[in-house]
């Protein structure tokens, strides 16, 4: 009872205007950014950043959520009409969608894409309805040993499952940890590594970083060749409605699907993309159209697209439960909560519940003014394709620079920004990750909060951290893990070579 | 052809990420040397030097193993990076951009925007100068409607402030 009444309690929060309204900007803005060449939903996601500091925390969370699920649909349009992933997750959504418009049912295909990944973030937000106060209760029972054992094994596991070898994920890992240590130290406000130069007594601002690697790194990257326009199919509403059989194909895909994303949402990785990957492998063994898998079977985009799109609703439990993202989007999620000195964690249910309740029922609103958006809205979003690459990068350019300076009015920033976008074209080029660099900045103080508050707490005594029946287990669990990864490596080898070519910026 | 190509890209590869875990290599032991002059504290009662030495011994190792990842490994990867004219049009504009950060608190907001903008769809949409400049004004007062009137965002205006 008292769910249902949180519940409602957090939908009178999410359809205050302005709360509809930040649904409604993120929404169309994440499609937008999925749809448009070179920017995905985490570049988009960085570029709006600086906005939401100056807006209410709740508006500014629903904002960033409603462009990150709004970029995984976006980002499949791109997949069925052009054959090319607007982002990671999307990848495996060409297989099937692009032979599909090749056979003229591109338009039923967006359409059992929206519908599929609408019904799917209802049935992850059901589940992370029931799940999440579970999970907080859970958190109650965390100290520093067991946030530390978290956040330590998280991104451990990160770095080892998320694809490409260990030191491509590690090594920007350790960079953005790094980078966290510059400025004044939280616990007695000693300034490190800022050389006596004043503007880094603040720290290292996270925006002008996650904007400079994936925003403007990759409009350095589109700008390479010279672009010639796609040439985009009409889409008309009127077309959109799908056969008798293909309703009758999508349902079960988009069942099992929304289970395995919501599964894989909780896991550290990148989940939406790895998600999409598992519920394709699961249809090409029980669905009634296997054999057409790979040549145009709607059992290929309906189950891929449901389970990116849970995957992506669920990862939120861990970010608002336990303070803890498992992707580059959701850490920017977990940067504007902390911003507006919001501590995600096992309180926060308690402590704002206008804030946790609304972002979760704001995420029904978004997820139907996504569908309204993209079904009768369609033709809008192809006719995106055809923005030029250079008119978009002039823009994104210095919108990123505006938004930047706007944070704080500090120029290190705007150097920085630029420092970061170089930095991140050649860390691409040379195929390491970025995603762990933002999680490693925004983790790492968190880290060495906890790491201190445990020795104190012990009086020094490194057991602590292990001991404890929750630690305990979490490290258990992760050595497991990583035996079993090892061991898979050697046994399918394909497999890994798959999954490796997989990159992890969601 | 398509074989030089690849083991060409290969080297790039295995260049890049040496040079790259010799940066960082260099960069932790410049770390821990500043972080000498933090408290490292007890075990019982930790300084904020404690941090950066863990993080740095472990910066430190992990660059070491880029480096010999990137020449001992059998599964090496391929990086290429532009040649010829794209090279040049990618050089110009990360320059521009550059330039566009610092002058951007010297020269203004209004008139570094101008100046980057018009400069990159010329060089990048290759369209004639007239229209690249109608985009630089166009550009210029979109922004200055959008963060100083309605966001009320206090810019570097340079001369006209």
């Amino acid at each position: 009872m008292d769910l249902l009444w949180n519940l409602l309690q957090g939908f009178e929060v999410a359809l205050l205007p302005q709360n509809l309204l930040a649904a409604l900007i993120g929404a169309a803005l994440g499609t937008a950014v999925g749809v448009l060449p070179g920017l995905g939903p985490l570049g988009g996601a960085a570029l709006i950043l600086p906005f939401t500091y100056s807006m209410e925390p709740t508006a500014a969370i629903i904002m960033i959520a409603g462009i990150y699920y709004g970029g995984m649909y976006g980002g499949s349009t791109t997949s069925v009409l052009l054959n090319v992933p607007g982002e990671t997750a999307s990848v495996v959504t060409t297989l099937d969608g692009y032979p599909l418009a090749q056979k003229g049912r591109a338009a039923p295909t967006l359409f059992i894409m929206a519908i599929g990944s609408a019904i799917a973030a209802f049935i992850s937000l059901v589940l992370l309805i029931f799940f999440s106060p579970w999970l907080a209760r859970f958190g109650l029972k965390f100290g520093p040993a067991e946030f530390f054992a978290v956040m330590t094994c998280g991104l451990i596991l990160l770095s080892r499952v998320s694809g490409g070898n260990l030191v491509s994920n590690l090594f920007p890992l350790m960079i953005g940890i790094i980078a966290g240590t510059v400025g004044q130290e939280a616990v007695s406000s000693v300034p490190r590594f800022t050389f006596g130069y004043f503007p880094l007594i603040a720290g290292l601002e996270l925006t002008a970083i996650a904007i400079g690697l994936f925003g403007i790194a990759e409009i350095l990257r589109t700008i390479e060749a010279k672009e010639s326009l796609p040439k985009v199919m009409r889409i008309r509403v009127r077309d959109m409605l799908p056969s008798r059989d293909e309703w009758r194909r999508s349902w079960g895909p988009w069942g099992r699907g929304s289970l395995v994303g919501f599964v894989f949402g909780l896991l550290p990785g990148p989940s939406a993309a790895l998600s999409s990957f598992t519920s394709y492998q699961l249809e090409k063994k029980v669905a009634k159209g296997r054999a057409e898998m790979g040549k145009g079977a709607i059992e290929g985009v309906a189950g891929p697209e449901a389970a990116n799109n849970a995957a992506a609703t669920s990862g939120m439990i861990p970010v608002l439960a336990l303070g803890l993202p498992f992707s580059a989007t959701l850490a920017l999620i977990l940067a504007a909560l902390m911003i507006h000195g919001i501590q995600p964690g096992p309180l926060l249910p308690t402590k704002h519940p206008d804030i946790f309740w609304g972002v979760i029922a704001s995420m029904f609103v978004g997820n139907i003014m996504l569908l309204v958006l993209n079904i009768p809205m369609i033709g809008v979003w192809v006719s995106m394709l055809r923005v030029p690459s250079w008119l978009l990068g002039a823009f994104v350019l210095v919108i990123a620079t505006l938004g930047t300076y706007s944070v704080r009015g500090n120029m290190m920033d705007v150097y920085v920004l630029a420092a970061a976008s170089g930095f991140g074209y050649f860390f691409h080029k040379l195929g390491f990750s970025l995603s762990p660099l933002i999680l490693g900045l925004i983790l790492g103080p968190e880290i060495e909060k906890h790491m201190r508050q445990g020795l104190y707490l012990s009086r020094g005594h490194l057991t602590y951290f292990i001991e404890r029946p929750i630690a305990g287990a979490i490290w258990g669990v992760t050595i497991t893990v990583l035996i079993i990864v090892l061991v898979m490596r050697f046994v399918k080898k394909d497999m890994s070579r798959k999954m490796a070519s997989f990159e992890i910026e969601d | 052809m398509g074989s030089n190509a690849s083991s060409e890209s290969i080297r790039t590869w295995r260049i890049g990420r040496a040079v790259a875990g010799a940066l960082g290599l260099l960069f932790a032991i410049l770390y821990l040397i500043e972080g000498r002059n933090l408290d490292i504290g007890r075990l019982n009662a930790p300084g904020p030097g404690i941090f950066p030495l863990v993080v740095g011994v472990i910066f430190a190792l992990v660059s070491a193993g880029v480096i010999a990842d990137a020449l001992l490994t059998k599964d090496a990867g391929k990086a290429s990076f532009p040649q010829g004219e794209d090279r040049k049009r990618l050089v110009t504009i990360y320059g521009c951009f550059v330039l566009y950060a610092v002058l951007f608190n010297v020269i203004g907001f209004p008139l570094a925007t101008f100046a980057l903008v018009t400069l990159f769809t010329r060089i990048v949409g290759e369209i004639s100068w007239l229209k690249a400049i109608l985009c630089g004004l166009g550009t210029t007062c979109l922004m200055w409607v959008a963060f100083v009137v309605l966001l009320n965002v206090r810019l570097p205006m340079g001369i006209w402030s």
